[in-house]
C-alpha cells in the first residue's frame, strides 16, 4: 500500500491518495477520508445488497477485532482471510484492536496485555496472539496492538505505561510482520500514545516514526464510545498539533472515534487524514438523522431544515439537534417531507419523517436501516465536500463558513 | 369479457391451468396494484414493513402481494394518518398488492380481556387500561378502507379450533351476519375487495354451511380461517378440502395463516391459491433458514466452520455471498443476520410458490408433490395426514 499526497501544503489540510492495495491493485482512495463503522464484520443494519443501493463503489471500512475475535478460528480455516468470510472481499479492510464506537473500559491492560471486550466477555490479547488473530483475518491494513486507555485526565505514570507498552507490543508485532508471508505486503499502522502528555507524545512519535509503518494513528485521546462527540476543538488542538509536528509528513495520519463534524473540519485543518464512521452509526443508534450542511453551496437549504415546522418541547432540543434531527420526536409523526429535501438517498427520495418515526416507535428494523442508509450517504458527501474544497482551494472559506452557520 | 362501459372490477381471477389429476390449480389475480400468480405465499409485513426489508428487495424477491394488519395499524399509526398519505401503500412506498385482515384475531389472541357481543369485540384499550373500545364490522372496514389494500377482510367471529358446542355454530352464523354489514359499510368497492372467511370450526357440517352462506354472497374471493390454531394435522385437511369443495371454482381461495412448506404443497393440492404466515420471517429471527430438507439452526456450533452458503442451488442475495460460518458468527447478534436470513426465506417461499405453479402448468403437479416429500422425508416415514390427504385427491405418496 501506497499513500501518496497530492496537495501542495504537507502539514495542515492536506489531499492524498492511497494506492497500490496489494489486494485491491485497481482500487484508490482519495484522502480525507473515513472508514465505514462495523460490528461483528457487518456493516450494522446494511446487507452487502442494500450497500450497493448506498454506494456502488468500493468504500473503506473499519473492522474491530473487539466484535470479531470470536470467528477467529472461522476465518483462518476459511483461508480466505476476513475480507471474503464477511462478504465484503470488494473493499478494504482496515483492523483496528478497539471498537471506536462503544469505546475503551478502563482498568483492563496490563503490561503484556490488552483487554478486548468481546460479546463472549473480555478477552486478553498479548502481542504474539494479536498477531495470530490478524494472520488468519489478513487484513489489507491494520494496526500494532496498542494500550490506549488514556484521556485528558490521564496523569504522567499512566501515560508513560501506555508510551512503553505500546513500543514494547509494536517491537513484537514488527517482527512478526516482516517474517509473515501473508502479511509483509498489507499496511501496518504504528499507534502513536502518550494521552494529552506532551513530553509522553513525544517519546512515542520519536520511537515510532522510523517504522516502516504505512501511517499512523493518533490514539489514547480519550477513551472512545458515544462520549466523544462532545469533545471540543480546543481540548485535543494544542496536544494533536505537537504530536504531528514529531510525524513525518509523508505518511498518513488517522484519529478514531465519533467526533463531531465541526471537530472533524478542524481535525481535517491539522492535517488529519483519515476518521472512522463510528458518529453516523450512534446517531442512527439513537434514532436521527444528520442533516446539517455536508454542501459547499447550499447553507441556507441546510439550516433551513433543522427549524421546527411546529413547536417543540424544549426538552426535545438536544445538545446535538445542530447536526440532525431526532426522528423519535413525535412531531414528525405526520410529517410528509424527506428527512432532507436536498439529499439524494435511497431514504429520502424514497421515504418520509413520518415513515421513519412511525418505524422508530414500532420499533421495526426498518427504521435503522432507513436511517443507516441515509446518515452513511450523508457522511460520505460530507466527506467528498471536504475533499472538494481543499481540491479547489476553497477550504478557509468552507471551514470559516460552516463554523459560523453552526452559530446561527 | 372486456366492457368498456364498466370500469374494471378490483379483482379478476384467471385460471391458466388446473391439475387433471389434484385439485391444484394456478391462475392470476389481477388486483388494482399489481396481478399476482397463484397460488401465492404472502409475507406478513404487520406494521407496515416487512422486518427489515426494503420494498426494492421485496420486489427483487419477486413479493407479489403483501400483508399488513389492521389491529396494528389501527392503532398505530392511525387511520387518520392513513388518509393523509393516502393509504399504506404510499406511507411504506409499496406499489405491488397489499392485503389487511380484520383486526379481529389479534384482539382475540392479544387481549385477554376481549369479549364478543352481537355488536362486535369490545376490548380493554391496550393504552389506557380503564377504557373499552368496540370493534365492530363497520369500524374494521373503515379502517381498513383508510389502509386501502387491495383486498381487505370481513370482520370475522373466531373461537379457538378447540371449542365444541353451540358457540361454534353462534360463530359461524354470525360471521355470516357480520359479512353483511361489512359488505353495507365498504366505501371503496372499486378499488377494494372484501373476502369473508368460512368459519365454523372442526364441525364439517357447520364448515360446509357457513361456505354455502358465504358463496350467496356478492363477493370476488373467499378465505378459509379459524383453522392453524392448534387442531389435529387430520381435522385441519379435512375442513380445507371440505371447504374447497363448496366454494366456487372461479374465485381465489385464500387459507389463513399457513406457511409450512409441507403444509403448502398440499392445500395447493386441495384447490388453495393464497396463503400468509408470519413462520418464514420469524423464524429468520431466530437464526433459522428453510432448505427443501427442512429449516438450518445458524445458531447451532456446527456451522462454525461450514463455508457452504445455506443453500447451493439458491440464488438469493444471501447464498450467493455469505456463508453458514459468517452467518453463524452474526445470528441473532447483528441484525444484519436477521435481514439475510429474511431474505433467503422469503426467496425460499417464492421458489416453492413459483415451482408449484409450473409444474400445475406442465400438468407436473403430482410428479412435484412426490418428489418434494421424498426431498422432505428422505426416510420416506411420510406423516399420515399428508399421504391422507394427498391419497383424497388422488396424489399417492411411493
Amino acid at each position: 500500500m501506497k499513500f501518496v499526497l497530492c496537495s501542495a501544503s504537507k502539514c495542515s489540510r492536506r489531499l492524498g491518495k492511497i494506492i497500490d492495495i496489494q489486494r485491491l491493485p485497481d482500487l484508490a482512495f482519495e484522502t480525507p477520508l473515513f472508514f465505514l463503522h462495523s460490528k461483528g464484520g457487518a456493516i450494522p443494519h446494511i446487507t452487502h445488497e442494500v450497500l450497493q443501493m448506498i454506494s456502488g463503489k468500493p468504500i473503506s471500512i473499519q473492522v474491530p477485532v473487539a466484535s470479531t475475535l470470536h470467528s477467529e478460528d472461522a476465518v483462518r480455516d476459511f483461508k480466505k482471510g476476513l475480507a471474503e468470510f464477511i462478504g465484503l472481499a470488494e473493499n478494504l479492510i482496515y483492523c483496528t484492536v478497539q471498537d471506536s464506537a462503544a469505546g475503551v473500559a478502563s482498568g483492563f491492560n496490563d503490561k503484556s496485555k490488552v483487554s478486548v471486550f468481546t460479546r463472549k466477555g473480555r478477552r486478553e490479547l498479548d502481542a504474539e496472539r494479536y498477531m495470530n488473530v490478524m494472520e488468519a483475518f489478513c487484513p489489507d491494513m491494520y494496526q500494532v496492538l496498542h494500550d490506549g486507555d488514556t484521556d485528558a485526565n490521564s496523569g504522567k505514570k499512566r501515560v508513560t505505561k501506555a508510551v512503553d507498552r505500546t513500543s514494547r507490543f509494536t517491537e513484537v508485532c514488527l517482527q512478526r510482520h516482516k517474517s509473515s508471508e501473508v502479511l509483509q505486503n498489507k499496511a501496518i499502522l504504528g499507534v502513536i500514545e502518550g494521552g494529552h502528555n506532551i513530553s509522553a507524545r513525544e517519546t512515542s512519535a520519536k520511537e515510532m516514526r522510523d517504522h516502516p509503518f504505512a501511517g499512523f494513528v493518533i490514539d489514547g485521546l480519550c477513551k472512545q464510545g458515544p462520549e466523544t462527540e462532545n469533545i471540543q476543538t480546543s481540548d485535543i488542538k494544542e496536544i494533536i498539533e505537537k504530536t504531528l509536528a514529531f510525524l513525518p509528513t509523508d505518511k498518513f495520519r488517522i484519529i478514531h472515534g465519533c467526533w463531531n463534524p465541526e471537530v472533524i473540519l478542524d481535525l481535517v485543518d491539522m492535517g488529519i487524514d483519515m476518521f472512522d464512521g463510528s458518529y453516523p452509526f450512534i446517531v442512527t443508534e439513537r434514532g436521527a438523522a444528520l442533516t446539517f450542511c455536508n454542501q459547499i453551496d447550499s447553507y441556507t437549504d441546510c439550516h433551513s431544515l433543522n427549524t421546527p415546522s411546529k413547536e417543540t418541547e424544549e426538552e426535545n432540543i438536544s445538545e446535538c439537534s445542530i447536526y440532525e434531527i431526532d426522528l423519535n420526536n413525535k412531531m414528525y409523526f405526520d410529517d410528509l417531507q424527506p428527512v432532507s429535501k436536498t439529499c439524494s438517498c435511497l431514504t429520502c427520495k424514497e421515504h418520509t419523517r413520518a415513515y421513519i418515526h412511525h418505524l422508530l416507535s414500532a420499533k421495526e428494523l426498518l427504521g435503522t436501516v432507513l436511517l443507516m442508509i441515509h446518515n452513511i450517504h450523508h457522511y460520505m458527501e460530507f466527506f467528498q465536500t471536504i475533499r472538494r474544497a481543499i481540491k479547489d482551494d476553497i477550504w478557509e472559506d468552507f471551514h470559516k463558513k460552516f463554523k459560523q452557520n453552526l452559530k446561527k | 369479457m372486456c366492457n368498456s362501459e364498466m370500469s374494471t372490477p378490483p379483482l379478476t381471477f384467471k385460471l391458466l391451468a388446473t391439475c387433471k389429476v389434484s385439485k391444484a390449480r394456478t391462475g392470476i389475480m389481477t388486483l388494482p396494484h399489481h396481478a399476482v400468480d397463484t397460488p401465492v405465499f404472502m409475507p406478513v409485513g404487520t406494521q407496515g414493513t416487512l422486518k427489515g426489508l426494503l420494498p426494492q428487495q421485496l420486489e427483487r424477491l419477486d413479493c407479489q402481494i403483501i400483508l399488513g394488519n389492521t389491529y396494528h395499524l389501527g392503532t398505530r399509526p392511525g387511520p387518520e394518518l392513513m388518509k393523509k398519505v393516502g393509504g399504506l401503500h404510499n406511507f411504506m412506498n409499496w406499489k405491488r398488492a397489499l392485503l389487511t385482515d380484520s383486526g379481529g384475531f389479534q384482539m382475540v389472541s392479544l387481549l385477554k380481556l376481549a369479549e364478543i357481543t352481537e355488536e362486535g369485540v369490545k376490548f380493554q384499550s391496550p393504552y389506557d387500561k380503564t377504557s373499552e373500545v368496540m370493534l365492530s364490522p363497520e369500524h374494521s372496514i373503515e379502517i381498513q378502507n383508510a389502509i386501502g389494500a387491495d383486498i381487505i377482510m370481513q370482520l370475522d367471529d373466531v373461537v379457538k379450533t378447540t371449542t365444541v358446542g353451540p358457540r361454534v355454530e353462534e360463530a359461524m352464523n354470525r360471521t355470516t351476519r357480520w359479512l353483511d354489514r361489512c359488505l353495507s359499510a365498504h366505501k371503496n368497492p372499486n378499488s377494494q375487495n372484501i373476502f369473508p372467511i368460512v368459519q365454523g370450526g372442526l364441525d364439517p357440517k357447520l364448515r360446509a354451511e357457513s361456505a354455502r352462506q358465504l358463496t350467496k354472497r356478492n363477493v370476488r374471493g373467499f378465505a378459509i380461517g379459524g383453522l392453524s390454531g392448534g387442531e389435529s394435522k387430520d381435522e385441519f385437511w379435512k375442513m380445507v378440502h371440505l371447504s374447497t369443495d363448496i366454494l366456487p371454482e372461479d374465485k381465489p381461495r385464500y387459507l389463513m395463516g399457513v406457511g409450512f412448506a409441507s403444509d403448502l404443497v398440499v392445500c395447493c393440492a386441495l384447490g388453495v391459491d393464497m396463503f400468509d404466515c408470519v413462520f418464514p420471517t420469524r423464524t429468520a429471527r431466530f437464526g433459522c433458514a428453510l432448505i427443501a430438507t427442512g429449516q438450518l439452526n445458524l445458531k447451532q456450533q456446527v456451522y462454525y466452520k461450514d463455508y457452504r452458503p445455506i443453500d447451493e442451488e439458491c440464488s438469493c442475495s444471501t447464498c450467493k455471498r455469505y456463508t453458514r460460518a459468517y452467518l453463524h458468527s452474526i445470528a441473532t447478534h447483528e441484525t444484519v443476520a436477521c435481514h439475510l436470513l429474511t431474505v433467503h426465506n422469503i426467496a425460499f417461499q417464492m421458489k416453492l410458490m413459483r415451482s408449484v405453479r409450473e409444474s400445475i402448468k406442465a400438468q407436473k403437479f403430482p410428479e412435484f408433490v412426490q418428489n418434494f416429500m421424498s426431498v422432505l422425508y428422505p426416510e420416506k416415514n411420510y406423516p399420515t395426514w399428508i399421504v391422507d390427504a394427498l391419497s383424497a385427491v388422488n396424489i399417492q405418496l411411493k
